[in-house]
């Protein structure tokens, strides 16, 4: 043989491993299980909240459909929505994420995000959800989302202290809040017995929505133009009340100018036994009534918003949702993904959702679930099931949430509003400007 | 041996001619210069020189990216907007009383620690290795920090002014324009002192004890020591000081948005703030772009007038 002859040479060797290699190979291949390797990888991120749990539904995700292996990485909460543009911009791949109503209309017109329209189970989805949940992820017509969590603002009250101040059941209207808030604070139970939250925090401000809507108010109509100060007189009434009950009643602290919902903000001051009021997203329900962080579990009770007449009802809601990115490659993938994490298993059963909701007390977007036996004996541990289910029902969106310009607005308006609150402008002037802004950018963005 | 073969022997260069290959063009020594600098020329232009013109480019268009395909050239439509806006001038004004505030806080207390850290007494080792920890600090870890000293319910700034009497009960510092300012100052000077302090130290360190002593012979009090003596010797770092500072001060962004995020109303909302809200809140890259360049643009323009009204006074020579 010509290599005996003349010893073996480097190339020799090099074919002879090559084909050695491709024989082990390939009948290897024909028989052997799918290798992490050969997965369909689906990259996934959202904000931090609860990383473990997330984790945890998308291992019973790839246990449930073994062919997939989902690339989690959460992103810092703060940026969240800076971090994720420059990714869009840079064109890192992505396949699904977390997106928040206020900033959803611009992802999509900024062609971030593509439609889910016509996949698999998605009408049988819709069907399910609260209106104003459902018209949170369609823009323009179309389906883009599948809801991560969905929940509303509640007014909350420490139930022991207002038995201490005399009081068996909660204020319904604006004026009965006054009245017991004033016993409260006369009988030193607290210092300033209502606590909200009017720091500056971008794309919040929930407990001025929640106020308005909660006396059936409204601050845009269909076309976004401003209702407020002179069409509906809700929004100035409400203001003109929360500037005198800092300043005159003085049943609420100043302070709350620079406060925040969570997060060293108005929930741990209520958990505290500080006040006797709060207004709060839904989901702290849970958490202020658990006694591993709040002194007041238990006693923590939810009811509608206190309004200026009464009868009147409503409060703000939002949902978050998951979205697929316009560059994922994967829609079909991707699909198979958040419609498991938002929406049914392959059982059939909303199972991502009452997880996040046995668990954390995170809302949820669809009906039947308030029909769950679960659901509601857990809710009724820390919350009140008939509160909640109803409060859902007359739950609604911030009308001009997909402005393009609605962030521009809400800066400036959260600003005017700080001003009336410090009794720096009156409140009739503080919500003309802001008004003015709003009819400005409107013109400016033609809508 | 000739002559000829000695250079050779002897020089680097003269080697590296022999060893060229016959028919090779030979390269003179400014052309090799550029060519062994082209990588990081390349680098810079790509990295710096790039940027910075598609930045220009951008600002000079409408670009938002809610309607990413409205893309269209207005020339400076956008700081014709930024330069009518009420918005701007009332950031513009809150930045300037920031930096004139800042830059003067860090002077004194800088120049004062210098002085100090320039005297002998035990443990001045210790001390100026402690003086450099809070410019270690990352502009916002610094305020969470502040966020946490100054905080209305629990702060430890509170605690101390009740404890001693100063203050009846906690306040909210950053309910008022003033003091909310006045807070962010505080902050922002505390972790940029050390700079001034280091570039003070070295300045101080170079001054000839003779003069001193001659000073003394003139019966020189110690203002007249330091008026006379000290400061003229510090003008040019000062100035340093001052151009690096200014411009750190009308770009401050992180202990804004960590800190008051611009409020109470638009009392501490800055340039570098509504920049950043321009760009990344409501998506206006165009009119972000051009915020960006106008920022550049004052920085610049008050270099440029340190610079001249300092050195035009003969009392610098570089």
């Amino acid at each position: 043989m010509n290599w005996m002859r003349e010893g073996i040479t480097r190339r020799d060797l090099l074919k002879v491993g090559t084909a050695a290699g491709l024989g082990l190979a390939l009948p290897g291949s024909l028989w052997r299980p799918a290798t992490a390797a050969e997965k369909k990888t689906l990259i996934f991120t959202g904000w931090v909240y609860e990383p473990e749990l997330v984790r945890q539904n998308l291992d019973r995700f790839e246990k449930i459909y073994p062919d997939y292996k989902v690339d989690y990485t959460p992103t810092d909460t703060r940026l969240y929505r800076e971090k994720l543009i420059a990714m869009f911009q840079a064109g890192t791949p992505l396949d699904a994420l977390y997106v928040r109503d206020d900033y959803f209309s611009g992802w999509v017109e900024a062609e971030y995000l593509q439609p889910i329209d016509g996949m698999p189970g998605l009408k049988d989805l819709d069907r399910d959800m609260f209106d104003f949940n459902l018209d949170a992820m369609t823009h323009k017509g179309k389906r883009y989302g599948i809801p991560y969590y969905a929940d509303y603002m509640v007014f909350l009250h420490n139930k022991k202290m207002l038995a201490d101040a005399g009081f068996a059941a909660p204020p319904k209207t604006l004026d009965e809040l006054r009245k017991q808030a004033e016993a409260i604070k006369k009988k030193k139970l607290a210092d300033y017995p209502l606590l909200t939250a009017f720091g500056t925090t971008a794309g919040f401000f929930f407990d001025w929505w929640g106020f308005v809507y909660g006396s059936s108010g409204t601050l845009f109509d269909k076309e976004w133009a401003p209702t407020f100060p002179d069409k509906d007189k809700t929004a100035q009434s409400v203001l003109e009340w929360l500037v005198a009950a800092i300043h005159d009643w003085k049943i609420m602290d100043i302070k709350i100018v620079e406060m925040v919902l969570e997060n060293v903000g108005t929930k741990e001051a209520f958990a505290q036994g500080q006040a006797a009021f709060v207004s709060q997203f839904k989901y702290n329900t849970e958490w202020l009534n658990n006694p591993k962080f709040s002194k007041v579990a238990g006693q923590a009770k939810p009811t509608a918003y206190p309004s200026l007449s009464a009868g009147q009802k409503g409060t703000m809601g939002w949902t978050r949702q998951y979205c697929i990115t316009a560059n994922s490659k994967r829609k079909d993938d991707a699909w198979k993904l958040i419609s498991y994490l938002g929406g049914k298993d392959e059982k059939g059963q909303y199972y991502t959702a009452k997880n996040w909701y046995l668990q954390r007390g995170l809302g949820f977007a669809y009906k039947p679930l308030w029909q769950d036996k679960d659901i509601i004996e857990a809710t009724n541990k820390w919350g009140d099931a008939k509160v909640f289910s109803e409060m859902a029902l007359a739950a609604k969106a911030r009308e001009n949430i997909k402005a393009p310009w609605f962030s521009e607005w809400d800066s400036f308006n959260q600003a005017r509003l700080q001003e009336a609150l410090l009794k720096k402008v009156k409140p009739r002037d503080a919500l003309a400007a802001s008004a003015k802004k709003a009819a400005d950018l409107r013109k400016e963005w033609k809508g | 041996m000739g002559d000829g073969q000695v250079s050779l022997a002897t020089s680097g260069m003269g080697g590296a001619e022999a060893r060229r290959k016959p028919g090779s063009a030979a390269l003179s020594e400014p052309s090799l210069a550029f060519l062994l600098n082209a990588p990081a020329v390349c680098v810079i232009l790509l990295l710096v020189a790039y940027p910075i013109t598609y930045s220009f480019y951008l600002s000079l268009h409408r670009w938002n990216l809610k309607r990413p395909r409205i893309f269209s050239f207005i020339w400076l439509g956008n700081y014709v907007h930024i330069l009518g806006s009420t918005e701007f001038w009332a950031a513009l004004k809150v930045t300037a009383i920031f930096a004139f505030l800042s830059v003067a806080g860090i002077l004194v207390l800088g120049t004062g620690m210098a002085l100090i850290l320039n005297e002998g007494f035990r443990g001045r080792g210790l001390v100026r290795s402690l003086v450099l920890v809070p410019w270690a600090i990352p502009p916002v870890v610094n305020g969470l920090m502040w966020q946490w000293i100054l905080n209305s319910k629990a702060g430890i700034l509170n605690g101390l002014l009740v404890a001693v009497g100063a203050i009846q009960e906690y306040r909210a510092w950053f309910l008022d324009s003033a003091t909310a300012i006045l807070m962010l100052v505080v902050a922002h000077v505390w972790n940029n002192v050390p700079f001034a302090v280091i570039v003070l130290l070295a300045a101080l360190q170079t001054i000839p004890t003779e003069l001193y002593d001659a000073a003394q012979v003139d019966r020189a009090g110690s203002w007249q020591r330091f008026r006379h003596v000290t400061l003229p010797w510090l003008i040019h770092p000062i100035l340093i000081i001052m151009i690096l500072q200014t411009m750190t001060a009308f770009r401050v962004f992180d202990l804004v948005y960590v800190l008051t995020g611009g409020g109470p109303g638009d009392a501490t909302t800055v340039i570098a703030l509504l920049t950043f809200r321009t760009a990344f809140d409501y998506l206006d890259i165009g009119r972000g772009n051009a915020y960006a360049y106008i920022i550049a643009l004052i920085t610049l323009s008050l270099a440029a007038i340190y610079l001249k009204a300092l050195y035009a006074r003969g009392e610098i020579r570089v």
